[in-house]
C-alpha cells in the first residue's frame, strides 16, 4: 500500500493543533507506517508540497495566510480544517466582534506585515473537505481521522448537540438550570461534553450544531432566568460568526 | 558592498519567523523577523468578564497555554483581592512544573535533537536514537495525561476559574501517576548524561563567550509560581518593581516587541537562567551535571539551553512527585464575587518569566491588559547572540552555508514561541 502523503500547515493561531498532530503520532507511532509527512514546519519540513491530505490549523489573518491557504488548496486532494480557528475563525475573529479595528491598531505601528481586513476561517477563503472541530481537537480524534483517511473512508461529524453527550457522560446537574451560561444545546457533540462534565460551561469551541436554533435557545435561556445579553456575550469568543447573521436577521 | 543573509522561515520552531543578517565590514545587523499575524489578545480580552480570562488567555499558546491560564488566574485573583487556599496554589505550581517538563521534552526531542544529528526532522533520527527518544516521548505523553486529569485538557485547560478550579480529580487518580513519574526521572536523567557525554562538542561549538544579563524568579524551593525577580542572580525585585526596570520597544520587522533592561541591554530568561539563579536548591546528582556544563561555559550560553532544559525537567519531575504527595481534593473558591482592582503577576513559563497585568472595573469587566511573554523578553538577546556568533565566525572564515545553519541552530536553542510573542500590541497610547 502506498503511504498517504500528509502535509500540515499552520496559519495564524496558537499552534496547539500542530502539537496535537505530534501528540497523535506519539501515542500512535504505527501511523507512521502508513503516512509520509511531506510538509510541516514544526516537524521540520518547510514549503508547500503536493499531498493526499493537508491538515490546516489557524485562522486567516495575514495576506501571507491567505496566499498559503490558496496554495495549499491547489496542492492537496483532501483539505481538512483542524481546530476552531480554521473551522470557525476561533478567537482571532473576536477582535471584530468587539468592534476594535485591526487597521486602527496598525496605523500606530508601522508594521511591514500585511494583514487582511477581517480575520476569517479557512472555508471563507477556500473549499474545505472535512472539519475537525475543537480548541484544540483531541489527539485521539485526529488519530481517528487519519486512520479513516488512510483506509479511504469518509469522516463524519456527530449530528447531535452537546447536551446529548452531557446526559450520557455528565455527572453533574445541568449547568444552565444552575444559572450558568452553557452553550451545550446549540453546539456539536463529539467531545464527550468534557467541559460541562467538569463543572465548566460549554464555550462552543466545536462550533454550531447543524440544526441548532439560536432564537429558541435564547428564549429557553431567558425562561431559565438568564439574561439574553449574557448568553450572546458568552457566544462571542467561538460562535460570533453565527451571531452576526442571527443578529441581523432576528434583531435579538 | 554589504552582504545579506536571509532565512525566510525557520523550521522546527513554534510559529512563523525568519532571520535577516546584514554584514557590512565589521558592522553586523541581525533581525529576528516574526511574521506571524498579530493576535491582539490584549485587545480582545478588554471587555470580557474577569472570570473568563484564564481560559481565554490559554489560547495565546498551544504549548504553554496551561501556564498562561495559571498566570492569568494569579493576576486576576490578586487584582480582585482573592486569597486562594493552599491546595489551589499547590495545583497551580504542579501545573506549571508539568507544563515546563512537557514543553522542554517536546523541544529537546522533536525540535532540537535533529540539529545535533544534522537531519531535517526527528523522523530522520538514527534508529537507536529514535527508539531512545520514543521512550522519553512516552513519558511526555504521561505528563500530558496528568495535566489532562488535573484540568480536563493538556493544551487548553477547561476548569480554570477565578479563585481556583471548577473541578479537581480524586487524590487516588493523581497518585496513580507517581510510578511513571519516578521512571521518567531516571530516564530523563540518563538521557541528559548521555547527551552531555556523547555530544558535548556540538553544544560547545556554538558557545559565544559573551557576558549576558539573565532574569528569573528566585525562591527557596524553585517554585515557578512564586518568588522574587532576580536580575543576574543579584538584584531582587517584587513583581511590581520589576515592571519599572524594563522597557518595551516595538520594531517594524516583527509583530513581536522587544524588551530591554532600563540600561538598554537585552537579557536572557528560561531554563538556564532559572537553574543558575536557583542552583543552591537543586540536588547534587543534578547540579553536578549543571556544574559540568558551567565548567565549559561559566556564563548563560544559549547553546546550553537544551541541556539546561533536560536537567530542569529531571529536577521538576522530582518536585512534582513531592507536590503530588501533598495534593488533596479540596473545593476551591470558584464562586468569588467579581469586583474591581489592578494587579501584575509573574510566573515562570517553560521559556522564562511571563507577565500578566489586568485592571478590572467594579462590575468585574476587564478594562486594561498587558501581557509580556518569555519570547518577547528574550527576542533582543536572541538577536544579540546571532550578531555575536556572526562576528566571531566571520573572522574565522566560516563558509556562509555553515553560518546559515548554525544561526538556525542558535534560534532553535532559544526555543522561541512565536504565537506567544505576537499578541503584544498595545492599543492604548
Amino acid at each position: 500500500m502506498r503511504r498517504l502523503r500528509l502535509a500540515q500547515y499552520s496559519l495564524t493561531g496558537c499552534e496547539g493543533c500542530a502539537i496535537s498532530l505530534i501528540d497523535a503520532i506519539s501515542s500512535h507511532p504505527k501511523l507512521l507506517n502508513y503516512i509520509e509527512i511531506v510538509s510541516s514546519r514544526i516537524i521540520g519540513y518547510l514549503g508547500v508540497e503536493d499531498s493526499d491530505v493537508a491538515l490546516v490549523d489557524g485562522a486567516v489573518v495575514t495576506k501571507h495566510d491567505e496566499e498559503l491557504a490558496r496554495a495549499v488548496r491547489r496542492s492537496a486532494d483532501v483539505l481538512v480544517a483542524v481546530g476552531s480557528c480554521a473551522h470557525i475563525g476561533g478567537l482571532s475573529t473576536l477582535k471584530d466582534a468587539l468592534g476594535s479595528s485591526h487597521l486602527k491598531v496598525y496605523k500606530k505601528w508601522p508594521l511591514k506585515i500585511e494583514h487582511i481586513e477581517r480575520p476569517k476561517a479557512l472555508s471563507d477563503i477556500v473549499s474545505v473537505d472535512y472539519f475537525l472541530p475543537g480548541c484544540p481537537p483531541d489527539p485521539e480524534d485526529l488519530a481517528n481521522l487519519l486512520k479513516l483517511l488512510i483506509l479511504g473512508r469518509r469522516f463524519r461529524l456527530p449530528d447531535k448537540p452537546l447536551c446529548y453527550e452531557c446526559r450520557l457522560f455528565g455527572t453533574l446537574e445541568c449547568l444552565l438550570k444552575r444559572g450558568e451560561v452553557c452553550l451545550g444545546p446549540i453546539v456539536i457533540s463529539g467531545c464527550g461534553a468534557r467541559c460541562p462534565s467538569l463543572g465548566a460551561p460549554c464555550m462552543g469551541c466545536r462550533g454550531l450544531q447543524d440544526d441548532a436554533d439560536i432564537p429558541t435557545f435564547l428564549r429557553t435561556a431567558r425562561e431559565l432566568g438568564l439574561r439574553v445579553g449574557d448568553v450572546l456575550d458568552a457566544m462571542l469568543p467561538f460562535l460570533n460568526r453565527y451571531l452576526r447573521s442571527i443578529e441581523v436577521r432576528r434583531k435579538v | 558592498m554589504g552582504l545579506e543573509l536571509s532565512i525566510e522561515e525557520v523550521a522546527r520552531i513554534e510559529g512563523h519567523a525568519g532571520i535577516n543578517v546584514v554584514i557590512e565590514g565589521n558592522n553586523v545587523i541581525t533581525e529576528f523577523k516574526v511574521f506571524e499575524g498579530a493576535r491582539l489578545f490584549e485587545d480582545f480580552l478588554i471587555g470580557r468578564r474577569a472570570d473568563e480570562v484564564p481560559k481565554l488567555a490559554s489560547r495565546i499558546c498551544g504549548i504553554c497555554g496551561i501556564t498562561h491560564s495559571v498566570a492569568a488566574s494569579k493576576a486576576i485573583d490578586k487584582a480582585l483581592g482573592i486569597k486562594v487556599n493552599d491546595n489551589v496554589k499547590l495545583v497551580r505550581e504542579l501545573l506549571l512544573n508539568l507544563n515546563i517538563i512537557e514543553s522542554h521534552l517536546l523541544h529537546v526531542v522533536f525540535l532540537s535533537l535533529p540539529d545535533i544529528f544534522g537531519v531535517n526532522s526527528f523522523l530522520e533520527l538514527p534508529k537507536e536514537v529514535l527508539n531512545y527518544s520514543l521512550r522519553i516521548i512516552n513519558f511526555r505523553e504521561a505528563i500530558g495525561n496528568l495535566i489532562k486529569l488535573l484540568v480536563g485538557d493538556r493544551v487548553h485547560g477547561k476548569t480554570f476559574t477565578v479563585g481556583g478550579f471548577t473541578y479537581l480529580p480524586p487524590r487516588e487518580e493523581v497518585m496513580e501517576f507517581k510510578d511513571i513519574l519516578s521512571d521518567a526521572y531516571e530516564a530523563v536523567k540518563e538521557f541528559t548524561e548521555e547527551l552531555i557525554s556523547k555530544y558535548e562538542e556540538w553544544f560547545k561549538s556554538i558557545i559565544l563567550k559573551k557576558r549576558k544579563h539573565f532574569v528569573a524568579l528566585s525562591s527557596r524551593n524553585y517554585s515557578p509560581y512564586d518568588g522574587v525577580v532576580s536580575i543576574d542572580d543579584r538584584v531582587e525585585l517584587s513583581e511590581d518593581e520589576f515592571t519599572n526596570e524594563i522597557r518595551e520597544v516595538s520594531v517594524t520587522y516583527s509583530t513581536a516587541k522587544r524588551v530591554y533592561l532600563k540600561n538598554g541591554e537585552p537579557f536572557m530568561v528560561g531554563a538556564l537562567a532559572r537553574l543558575i539563579t536557583n542552583r543552591s536548591v537543586v540536588p547534587r546528582e543534578l547540579s553536578s551535571l549543571l556544574n559540568q556544563l558551567l565548567r565549559e561555559a561559566p556564563e548563560v550560553e544559549p547553546g546550553l539551553i537544551p541541556l539546561a532544559q533536560l536537567i530542569e525537567s529531571a529536577y521538576l519531575i522530582l518536585k512534582s512527585l513531592t507536590l503530588i504527595d501533598r495534593y488533596e481534593r479540596k473545593p476551591s473558591l470558584s464562586t468569588a464575587k467579581l469586583r474591581g482592582g489592578t494587579a501584575t503577576a509573574l510566573v515562570e513559563a517553560p521559556r522564562g518569566i511571563l507577565l500578566h497585568h489586568y485592571s478590572v472595573d467594579p462590575t468585574g469587566v476587564v478594562r486594561n491588559v498587558n501581557i509580556i511573554t518569555p519570547t518577547a523578553f528574550f527576542a533582543a538577546d536572541l538577536e544579540d547572540s546571532l550578531k555575536h556568533y556572526t562576528l566571531n565566525k566571520l573572522g574565522m572564515g566560516i563558509p556562509l552555508s555553515d553560518l546559515r545553519r548554525r544561526l538556525e541552530d542558535i534560534v532553535r536553542c532559544y526555543d522561541p514561541c512565536i504565537s506567544c510573542s505576537v499578541h503584544v500590541i498595545r492599543i492604548k497610547d
